[in-house]
């Protein structure tokens, strides 16, 4: 978009336009805007302004400094110095030319080895601890937990008692559950056998009582079988 | 608010409200728009927006923007000019 002030002299023949409605305050922006405009620059003569002299000395010549170095002391017209800087004296030591030997007995200065100090440190290098997840390495806290056996219900309630386990006392007691579990299996193990011990044997007696039974019906058979008087009958 | 007279497609002469001009450079064409006070619903006033070309020195003539493309630009030109741009 570019400057465009239209000349209220001008003479304008409207032919055509768009109609469009704007808000109020839109109009109002839009005059504003135009009232903001510079005007026109109309092409003219070129006005030259010529810069104004630079004033230099108007009073009198002087070579008066820009800048004034904390040092320096400006006098005014009557010679008084003012905003004189206050030059602090520093007392100065007299120098020592000679010194006669054995004067002034000075000890040698007592050099205390510094301990030295080593650069490099044995820094145990730790394996990184691999966890499920449990970034922070914090103890994980279970909100509910439901024992399922002995020895998982006594490692839990162990956990809640105490708060913290000892590591031996920890051994001691899973060892114990273990043996309990074991010995509970293993008991469980040998009354199962020795019933099927007893199972399998009764089962033999119990053949041997058939097969006696059956011989003796047998037996039975053929005396009813040879009887004389069963063969007069038949 | 400037007043300017212009002359109608009948002929007859007619005291408008100048609201502003304004140029587009990329199609270096200038752009009046004016107002004859007329409202247009609550708070609305409608406008008149025409092309300004010069036939002849100091004398103008406004035409319709019939270019779709131009008036585009001419309606982003008065938004810029709402906002302060």
């Amino acid at each position: 978009m570019r400057n465009f002030n239209y000349n209220t002299a001008n003479q304008s023949v409207i032919d055509g336009y768009r109609v469009i409605a704007l808000k109020n305050v839109d109009i109002e922006r839009l005059v504003n805007a135009a009232n903001m405009k510079e005007p026109e620059i109309v092409a003219g003569p070129e006005t030259v302004v010529e810069p104004e002299p630079t004033v230099q000395n108007v009073a009198n010549t002087q070579n008066i400094p820009n800048e004034i170095t904390p040092n320096e002391v400006v006098q005014n017209a009557t010679g008084m110095a003012y905003n004189e800087p206050v030059t602090p004296v520093t007392p100065v030591a007299p120098e020592v030319t000679s010194v006669n030997a054995g004067d002034i007995n000075i000890p040698d200065p007592v050099v205390t080895p510094q301990p030295t100090v080593s650069q490099s440190y044995d820094v145990p290098q730790q394996e990184p601890v691999v966890n499920d997840g449990n970034i922070f390495d914090a103890p994980v806290v279970r909100e509910s937990v439901e024992p399922q056996s002995a020895v998982q219900q006594e490692m839990v309630q162990g956990s809640i008692e105490s708060g913290t386990i000892d590591l031996d006392e920890f051994m001691i007691k899973s060892q114990e559950i273990y043996d309990r579990a074991k010995s509970a299996v293993e008991d469980v193990l040998v009354k199962s056998q020795r019933e099927q011990m007893n199972l399998a044997m009764q089962m033999m007696k119990n053949m041997q009582q058939l097969k006696a039974d059956n011989a003796a019906y047998s037996n039975a058979i053929d005396q009813v079988v040879n009887d004389e008087s069963f063969k007069k009958v038949a | 608010m400037k007043k300017i007279t212009i002359k109608n497609m009948d002929g007859t002469m007619e005291e408008v409200d100048l609201i502003n001009s304004f140029g587009i450079e990329d199609i270096n064409k200038n752009f009046i728009i004016l107002s004859k006070g007329e409202t247009a619903g609550e708070s609305m006033s409608k406008v008149y927006v025409s092309e300004v070309i010069e036939e002849t020195p100091g004398v103008y003539k406004l035409i319709g923007i019939t270019d779709e493309t131009v008036w585009d630009k001419v309606k982003q030109a008065m938004k810029e000019i709402v906002q302060g741009g």
